[in-house]
């Protein structure tokens, strides 16, 4: 049977599709190079594309790289089997993968630009990129956890310098988005009180802050959006030890 | 309106500020070239930035007009491209400074680049907000069509709403609409195609049959968010016809 162009693809087949097109960025600019080299143009004059060019493969297999560790950190995290006590914080390797992608893309698109001899474009090109991707973990100060912990009585995070914890009994329910390899987690209060009374430090400018990201994350009334990989936990384990502490069946705890 | 200097008058004061510091300084015969390339940059991020200016008090206006007519019917109304075009110019304005630093330091290419990243960036982050989100609308007698990008559109009965929100902050309002099931609005899906069909339910914020949710920006369908509510509203209580407050 011939298969429907517009039928959307298997997971496994878009996340071919996804590759392909991936390596399309890194290759064009390879084949922009190698072209010009047969051109004649010379290769000194190509040396800053080439640079450009390097620093993007860089970038591209390093996140290929600690996706696979993404993964199987994910797997691990799947089998564990409680997720009480344990402080989760993002490690350095994947806070690096979301900085490595805008260089990788930075570093192609200036290849391209060095390529027909202009080096200057190209580097303003790529620093802006690099700058963004350097500003990313900045972004998420103050809007993500810090870190997370799974307690008897709720869920304690951390966000810029303040703690608080989400007691079970005011999670109403919880919605996960998106894939199952990168699932983000709506978390839907029944009030916002209780979080307000047990933040740390006890001073209005902590417990504003935390009211406003509460306010903020969710439109259908009080509620936490956590990003997927929020503090360095898998989506579905993290949610699956939301629903245990609302059920009150959490393995290991007596 | 709070005493707050809004983004647009900051980035032309900033971009004039400038320009006076390189006037100055090409008056004095500092580095002629470079000071010159720095000039090009400031006096195009003054133009956007007074694009910038215009444009929201050309929108005021168009708001105001709105407020006292009523919403047209049975037309397909679109953002018009001097509006779609502010974003895209509000970033160049406030990066154009960038630009006119990187040549001051004596490369005006790099200057080229960091403008060429950041209008790569804003038309790729608009393209993808455009192509899932409803951009375009028209009232009907039996609800309201939306567009996604590409034409693909379906109709949303009037009975399906359940509620009309204004969110947002002062300057940068949404429309919320919820809806009490999606199954009408997808059984209306044109070109009803599983692609276009999977578009259309990631811009309803629900699975079929589920309780959706669908967001209009500022300005979405050139109409200002707070009389687009209100003309939903009017729709949903039957007095469509009535001018709109």
């Amino acid at each position: 049977m011939v298969p429907d162009p517009s039928e959307p693809a298997s997971s496994r087949q878009r996340s071919r599709q996804v590759f392909r097109r991936y390596l399309l960025v890194l290759v064009a600019p390879v084949a922009g190079i190698l072209l010009a080299l047969g051109v004649g143009i010379s290769p000194q004059r190509l040396r800053p594309a080439v640079a450009f060019e390097g620093i993007a493969l860089v970038g591209a297999l390093y996140f290929l790289v600690a996706l696979k560790m993404q993964r199987r950190t994910g797997r691990r995290q799947r089998r564990l089997e409680s997720l009480m006590g344990i402080q989760f914080k993002t490690p350095i390797w994947m806070m690096l993968m979301e900085i490595s992608i805008p260089i990788e893309i930075g570093g192609a698109l200036a290849a391209v630009v060095a390529t027909f001899g202009f080096a200057g474009v190209g580097n303003g090109l790529f620093l802006t990129f690099a700058l963004i991707g350097l500003c990313m973990p900045l972004f998420k100060v103050g809007v993500q956890p810090r870190w997370i912990v799974l307690e008897q009585d709720g869920l304690r995070m951390a966000v810029s310098r303040a703690t608080f914890l989400v007691p079970w009994t005011t999670v109403e329910r919880i919605e996960p988005v998106g894939p199952d390899h990168f699932v983000a987690l709506n978390v839907i209060l029944k009030d916002s009180d209780l979080v307000l009374e047990s933040v740390q430090p006890n001073n209005p400018k902590a417990r504003d802050r935390i009211r406003t990201l509460i306010q903020a994350s969710s439109r259908s009334g009080v509620g936490l959006l956590l990003m997927p990989w929020t503090a360095g936990l898998d989506g579905r384990t993290l949610e699956r030890g939301i629903r245990e502490g609302i059920s009150g069946k959490v393995p290991g705890m007596n | 309106m709070s005493g707050k200097v809004r983004w647009e008058t900051t980035c032309l004061l900033a971009n004039l500020g400038l320009l006076g510091v390189v006037a100055s300084a090409f008056h004095f015969g500092l580095g002629a070239h470079r000071i010159r390339t720095a000039a090009i940059f400031l006096i195009l991020g003054t133009g956007w930035s007074l694009y910038g200016e215009l444009l929201f008090h050309a929108c005021k206006l168009r708001a105001g007009r709105q407020r006292e007519r009523p919403v047209p019917h049975d037309v397909r109304l679109r953002v018009p491209l001097w509006i779609e075009a502010g974003g895209l110019i509000t970033m160049l304005s406030t990066s154009a400074p960038v630009a006119a630093l990187a040549a001051g330091l004596g490369s005006g290419q790099v200057g080229f680049g960091v403008l060429l990243a950041v209008a790569a960036l804003t038309t790729t982050t608009g393209y993808l907000v455009a192509r899932y989100s409803f951009r375009s609308l028209a009232f009907e007698t039996g609800g309201l069509r939306l567009y996604l990008a590409g034409g693909s559109n379906l109709l949303v009965p009037w009975k399906s709403i359940a509620s009309v929100d204004l969110e947002g902050q002062a300057e940068w309002k949404l429309v919320q609409l919820t809806l009490f099931e999606t199954r009408s609005a997808l059984a209306s899906f044109e070109p009803n195609t599983p692609r276009a069909r999977q578009r259309a339910t990631l811009a309803l914020h629900g699975d079929d049959g589920s309780p959706g949710r669908i967001l209009l920006t500022q300005w979405a369908a050139g109409i200002d968010a707070p009389v687009l509510a209100s003309a939903i509203k009017a729709e949903m209580a039957g007095s469509g016809t009535e001018r709109l407050n």
